[in-house]
């Protein structure tokens, strides 16, 4: 950890200052370009400042991602939500850092959320929540999002890390064992009112052979949108999420044969929300 | 205060130089609060919001600060991902380029809004402390107040966050090599 030292301080503020008033300008000139091309046309009678000014907030955080290395399809109209500017299409790989720090935050969380699950029957001898069942079982990590997914029984947890620090869970159910043609959990996940997608489940290798999966890629496409990259685990799971509402299908390829396997298009759209027991860390999760 | 049918109203270069006032002083207070992306988002908002609004600006003896209480109503959608504040936590880029700047903006990410606001308008864009308390809407002895709280903070141990930089290795090369 870096100490600062007291005389350093004020040169290290006129340094932060400098480098937000500079962050700015780069994301400010970038949207401005995406701001000309998406709104061109538009507000053509305001002086030229405010032309500059229009419509560059919702294109930025379009931007906001491509500052950071990753593109995000924006919708024709420029409109953008929150959400998208912590999303990236691709995963980033997980660093041990990043599996470390969320499965710190999130694991006692779980814990409490898996423990009904855990409950034994009335009269049985009281059962914890299984160890393992508190590792995360993948580690997705797109835009500033780190997400986890965890697993018991018939239930899943999954675990958001925002770029903040700021830590969301919820809970779903997901099959306990794969299927021979794959399989997915489509949930939707609503934050304070704004909505993402997860899709979790397992790839098609996964029932027959463990230590084929590798080889497996899986992609959600919506139409309209960037192809999203799942993160698969080694034992053949898989977890993506997106902030578009449009039907999405999961697509698995072999990557070693080429085989491509397509499951049902999933409309996201006919999510049903379900109130969770919450408190300030449990967010609503709806099955669609 | 000059009598409200004497104000002139803002003529279009009028705006033209309000706007770029907004860049000058609005800005450093938004990207202070809110972080770089959020801030210009939020700047932009106020453009287009003084410019729909500009007869009304016009009459006013304070318009930056109207507008920045604005920023502050518009700052929800930003922040109705659950009590989540927008300022950057991670600076991936900065780390790897200035490890005290780094470290500097995730200690400022802890202060309360209104101290990391005062803390960088004065120290790290050297405004006065008037000019901050008029821009914020609040009294000089308040921005006194959030300034030394919020130093006293930066200056005391800092965190035990592990999103800070690592502690630097004590080991020698040769050590290494054992």
């Amino acid at each position: 950890m870096t100490v600062i030292q007291h005389p350093d301080l004020d040169d290290t503020l006129v340094r932060a200052a400098d480098h937000l008033m500079r962050r700015a300008a780069e994301y400010h000139d970038v949207s401005l370009r995406q701001a000309q091309s998406r709104r061109r046309g538009h507000h053509q009678t305001r002086s030229a400042g405010h032309r500059i000014a229009v419509g560059s907030a919702a294109a930025a955080a379009l931007v906001g991602v491509a500052l950071v290395g990753s593109f995000i399809g924006g919708s024709p109209t420029g409109q953008s939500r929150v959400a998208e500017a912590a999303w990236s299409a691709v995963p980033s790989a997980a660093t041990p850092t990043d599996v470390e720090m969320i499965a710190r935050d999130c694991s006692t969380i779980v814990r409490d959320i898996f423990a009904p699950t855990a409950t034994p029957p009335k009269g049985a001898p009281n059962v914890s929540v299984p160890g393992w069942s508190l590792e995360p079982m993948v580690v997705d990590v797109r835009g500033t999002t780190t997400s986890a997914l965890y697993h018991l029984q018939t239930r899943a947890a999954v675990c958001m890390r925002f770029g903040d620090g700021s830590v969301n869970v919820g809970t779903f159910d997901m099959p306990e064992t794969p299927v021979g043609t794959g399989s997915v959990s489509p949930i939707a996940i609503d934050v304070a009112g704004d909505t993402v997608w997860l899709l979790a489940g397992f790839v098609p290798a996964a029932s027959q052979n463990p230590d084929s999966v590798s080889a497996w890629l899986a992609t959600v496409e919506q139409e309209g949108e960037e192809s999203i990259e799942a993160t698969v685990t080694g034992d053949g799971r898989f977890m993506a999420w997106t902030p578009h509402d449009k039907p999405a299908t999961v697509r698995f390829v072999d990557t070693s044969t080429g085989t491509e396997t397509r499951l049902s298009t999933i409309d996201l759209d006919a999510a049903s929300v379900i109130e969770l027991p919450g408190s300030q860390t449990t967010i609503t999760i709806s099955n669609p | 205060m000059m009598d409200d049918n004497r104000r002139p109203r803002l003529r279009a270069d009028d705006f033209d130089a309000l706007v770029d006032l907004i860049r000058a002083r609005l800005l450093p207070a938004l990207v202070s609060r809110w972080g770089a992306e959020t801030g210009r988002d939020l700047c932009s908002e106020v453009e287009e919001y003084a410019w729909e609004h500009r007869d009304r600006l016009s009459t006013m003896d304070n318009p930056l600060g109207y507008l920045y209480r604005v920023t502050q109503s518009r700052s929800r959608r930003y922040v109705r991902w659950r009590d989540r504040t927008t300022f950057p936590s991670r600076l991936p880029e900065v780390v790897h380029e200035d490890q005290a700047l780094h470290d500097t903006l995730q200690l400022l990410a802890s202060l309360s809004a209104d101290q990391r606001v005062c803390v960088l308008l004065v120290h790290g864009f050297g405004w006065t402390y008037v000019e901050v308390a008029e821009l914020l809407g609040i009294t000089r002895s308040a921005v006194n107040n959030h300034v030394h709280r919020g130093l006293a903070q930066l200056r005391r141990e800092p965190m035990h966050d592990p999103l800070l930089s690592p502690v630097p290795d004590s080991r020698t090369p040769e050590e290494d090599l054992r």
